[in-house]
């Protein structure tokens, strides 16, 4: 059987790495090439644990994609730095109403790019390839999975000449800037708009970035060689970058161990044990992520085949059981001895970004007033240390105050929580039972099924994460409109939460180009969530990259990833 | 007769061994009540401590004593393993004995069915059934470990049907069954008592085969996500939490991979030793 072999060579790779400090992964030789203007700084080795499927970003189904595309196809009309502000790329300056790029209603954006940009195969990059960017990802049948936010918006595209795009809107849309901080499609190296997913260009794309696809080897390694034709005079520094493609953390970190790479992604050791078993080869960076752990609760009875929030759930729907469940969870523990400091603590949604909001934890841990609460609220401790309703608001006398709590498989940090909180919960008599699902599964459709959306569960836990334009996400997961039903199967208020305030505030964040207006609106919302407790957040993840000390001029960007600003790399 | 079984089967020095190790490790494992702590209590500031002489095989991520955990894992590993292997042994009986002893078209649509629980790809037959069988609103499927158990039954019952199967298509033309046969002997009784008692030997090597292979699909389950769900201990969740520790704590790892290698070493030994003992035409010279 498969899983025999897959098994048995699990337990020897564990063994062998355990002796030997692990092998595999090729040294890649920094000899400096000889190459017209630029270059000549040799090849930097970056790990990946995962292999992409695709280089176009607007396909990524995975958060890997990302890290190898913004080292390629990435490269837009702006960016976000690691301060979380917009920069030009390919556009002269950010159109604001101030220069006229953005009209004074807020309805046409004005773009003027950069002069003499060249795609990478050396034809011209000109304001209609960001006429055919449009056009594709306003296209509903293109098949983009993320990034098209906006560009239903979008009602008329005009091309002047060969540097301006001027944009005409339907209604006004705050996230005009975000946009176009993923890259731009040349309309002479791809494809129809519908047929985006089966494009040559996502595996080899032409690019304005600062590398190029030169050699991919499946399940092995992604080679990329530096642009010739890059916007930025005498960058890349690098001759090429590889991708080696490592699923096994020990066999990564030996790498790193015998210098056979430069950058890591994602390491699985603590900070402290990767920096004193790599000392003097390699150090490992954190930076804050935008990966944002909670526990969601389902406000309506699971397990009815209504999806509404018509019914109360028998045991969640009692506020003071989800207040005694945020009292019940020991966060510092959790996040300083369990996670070791690989994240920070982190109360509401919006935890990141010009929209942070920071607000007190409301209900921190305390045992005693769980326990009290849970006596008050009809439910009496049991003789095997659960709970059972007596007298309790919704649920019937008799039931065990015993919870699903459903995660995703093959991650874990997340598992180590789940452990740790079914401890937590025990302490206070709430039985919380695991049922961990593949990834697929959870984060399914509507239609599939998936106990998220059509409300079949108790708890979930997760992490959710947004950009720097945070309205889509967050509208879709607490506007009460967005409740999942068969009418509404892509609605993400999976908690099935009604509350008219949060309504309102999210309208408002929605409507306005004011930051502040928007920030205050947004934590009208982080309050609420701490109010009514459909969710509890239990910490923030850091990203973490391990670096080789030989390596300079990189950039940490919680907005971007791994291989962001690749173009001002350089060896010692 | 089954004297005889037994002196040929010791004889068979290092399934001897190993039959020892079995019964010790099924007997810890079934008194891991008396381990020194309780599997799933936590101490998370005595996180990931080498082994010493409080925690003779060192602590895990969340500060719980690994040999605890090795101790209540080895109960489900090994309860996996015997009722799984039972399981598919008694539906591959039922369905090779039926289908090797009439013939005919009974024959033909049993096997094409076994052919066709062979031609699916395990993985995804384990995910989708595994997905499908927790969905049911059943009692019994709450527990994880009868998911696990039904999963592993259902996905390799295929082996000794095609075995069982094979020995009838030869018993049933021998003469000691036509014998019964003329003597009035019913379907029923010439399956039972007389065809059956022949292919003992074979169906329990091929019995330990299968548990060996059990034990490895549950550690590749719980691997994956799919087996036994946490909190509760298996060798195979152990193992496969230890994979990012292994520079800081490489027993995480060692200890759950040695416990599954000998028990399947073990298991392996046993199955050659009952070939032997069970083989009429293995001669052994004194």
């Amino acid at each position: 059987m498969k899983l025999r072999l897959f098994t048995l060579f699990v337990v020897l790779g564990l063994i062998l790495s355990a002796c030997s400090g692990g092998g595999g992964g090729t040294a890649e030789a920094t000899e400096p090439a000889a190459s017209g203007e630029g270059g000549g700084g040799g090849t930097v080795v970056l790990i990946i644990p995962e292999e992409p499927t695709t280089l176009n970003y607007y396909l990524a189904d995975a958060a890997i994609v990302r890290q190898v595309a913004d080292s390629t196809s990435m490269t837009g009309l702006v960016t976000i730095d690691e301060t979380g502000n917009f920069v030009p790329v390919l556009a002269q300056e950010l159109p604001t109403v101030e220069n006229g790029g953005l009209s004074k209603d807020y309805l046409t954006v004005t773009w003027k790019l950069k002069e003499g940009l060249k795609w990478s195969d050396g034809e011209p990059l000109t304001s209609d390839d960001v006429r055919f960017t449009v056009e594709v990802l306003s296209n509903p049948n293109s098949g983009a999975v993320v990034g098209t936010s906006g560009y239903s918006f979008v009602s008329n595209v005009e091309t002047p000449d060969d540097l301006t795009v001027i944009l005409t809107y339907s209604e006004p849309y705050p996230g005009y800037l975000d946009q176009f901080a993923y890259g731009l499609f040349p309309r002479h190296a791809t494809g129809t708009p519908e047929e985006m997913s089966a494009w040559d260009w996502n595996r080899a794309p032409v690019s304005a970035g600062p590398f190029t696809v030169s050699n991919w080897e499946s399940g092995k390694s992604i080679t990329l060689t530096r642009n010739p034709n890059y916007y930025e005079a005498g960058k890349p520094y690098l001759d090429s970058i590889v991708f080696e493609i490592v699923p096994e953390p020990a066999a990564q970190t030996a790498m790193m161990l015998n210098g056979e790479a430069q950058m890591h992604l994602w390491p699985g050791e603590f900070k402290e044990d990767y920096d004193s078993l790599l000392a003097g080869k390699a150090k490992q960076y954190l930076l804050p992520g935008i990966w944002n752990m909670s526990i969601d609760f389902n406000l309506s009875a699971p397990f009815d085949g209504d999806p509404t929030a018509v019914t109360p759930h028998p045991i969640l729907g009692d506020i003071r059981v989800r207040q005694a469940i945020a009292q019940a969870i020991n966060y510092q523990s959790l996040q300083q001895d369990v996670l070791r400091g690989g994240v920070s603590d982190s109360t509401n949604p919006f935890a990141y970004g010009w929209y942070k909001c920071d607000l007190p934890r409301k209900y921190g841990y305390d045992v005693a007033a769980a326990n009290k609460l849970l006596d008050e609220a009809g439910w009496a401790m049991g003789d095997d240390g659960i709970r059972v309703a007596k007298g309790a608001m919704y649920a019937k006398d008799g039931t065990r105050l015993s919870l699903e709590l459903q995660g995703y498989t093959a991650f874990d940090p997340l598992q180590l929580t789940e452990e740790f909180i079914v401890e937590n919960l025990k302490a206070v008599g709430i039985e919380a039972r695991i049922q961990n699902y593949d990834f697929s599964i959870i984060f399914g459709t509507y239609e599939d099924n998936s106990p998220r959306a059509v409300g079949d569960f108790d708890m979930l836990i997760f992490d959710r994460g947004f950009t720097t334009e945070p309205q889509g996400y967050n509208f879709d997961a607490y506007h009460s409109s967005r409740i999942t039903t068969a009418e509404n199967p892509t609605g993400g208020n999976y908690f099935r939460w009604v509350n008219p305030k949060v309504d309102a505030a999210l309208e408002t964040a929605g409507s306005s180009f004011d930051i502040e207006t928007r920030k205050e609106a947004y934590c009208e919302v982080g309050q609420a969530v701490l109010d009514d407790i459909p969710q509890v957040y239990l910490y923030l993840f850091q990203d973490n990259y391990g670096i080789a000390d030989n390596l300079e001029g990189y950039t940490l960007n919680t907005w971007g990833s791994m291989s962001w600003g690749v173009q001002n790399w350089k060896l010692k | 007769m089954s004297r005889l079984i037994l002196r040929r089967f010791f004889k068979h020095k290092l399934a001897a061994i190993a039959v020892s190790v079995l019964a010790l490790l099924v007997i810890v494992s079934v008194f891991a009540g008396f381990s020194p702590y309780n599997p799933t209590d936590q101490a998370p500031t005595n996180s990931l401590k080498a082994p010493d002489s409080t925690h003779w095989f060192g602590t895990d991520e969340l500060g719980r004593d690994v040999f605890s955990r090795i101790l209540y894992g080895g109960r489900v590993s090994l309860a996996v393993g015997l009722v799984s292997t039972f399981l598919s042994i008694l539906l591959g009986v039922v369905v090779g004995a039926l289908s090797g002893y009439f013939g005919g078209w009974l024959d033909s649509a049993l096997m094409r069915i076994t052919d066709a629980f062979l031609t699916f790809p395990t993985i995804f037959v384990l995910i989708l059934l595994g997905a499908f069988l927790r969905e049911q609103q059943l009692f019994i499927l709450q527990n994880s470990i009868v998911v696990v158990i039904i999963i592993i039954a259902a996905l390799s019952w295929m082996w000794p049907a095609r075995l069982v199967r094979g020995l009838f298509l030869v018993l049933r033309e021998k003469e000691f069954v036509t014998a019964s046969r003329a003597l009035g002997g019913s379907d029923a009784r010439l399956i039972v008592r007389h065809i059956l008692p022949n292919c003992v030997g074979p169906i329990l090597v091929s019995g330990t085969l299968q548990m060996a292979s059990a034990i490895i699909t549950e550690s590749g389950l719980s691997y994956l996500g799919f087996g036994v769900q946490p909190p509760t201990p298996t060798w195979g969740s152990i193992l496969s939490t230890a994979q990012n520790q292994v520079f800081r704590a490489p027993w995480l790892g060692f200890f759950p991979g040695f416990m599954i290698f000998i028990t399947v070493m073990a298991i392996n030994y046993i199955g050659d030793g009952l070939r032997d003992a069970f083989d009429p035409y293995v001669i052994h010279t004194e």
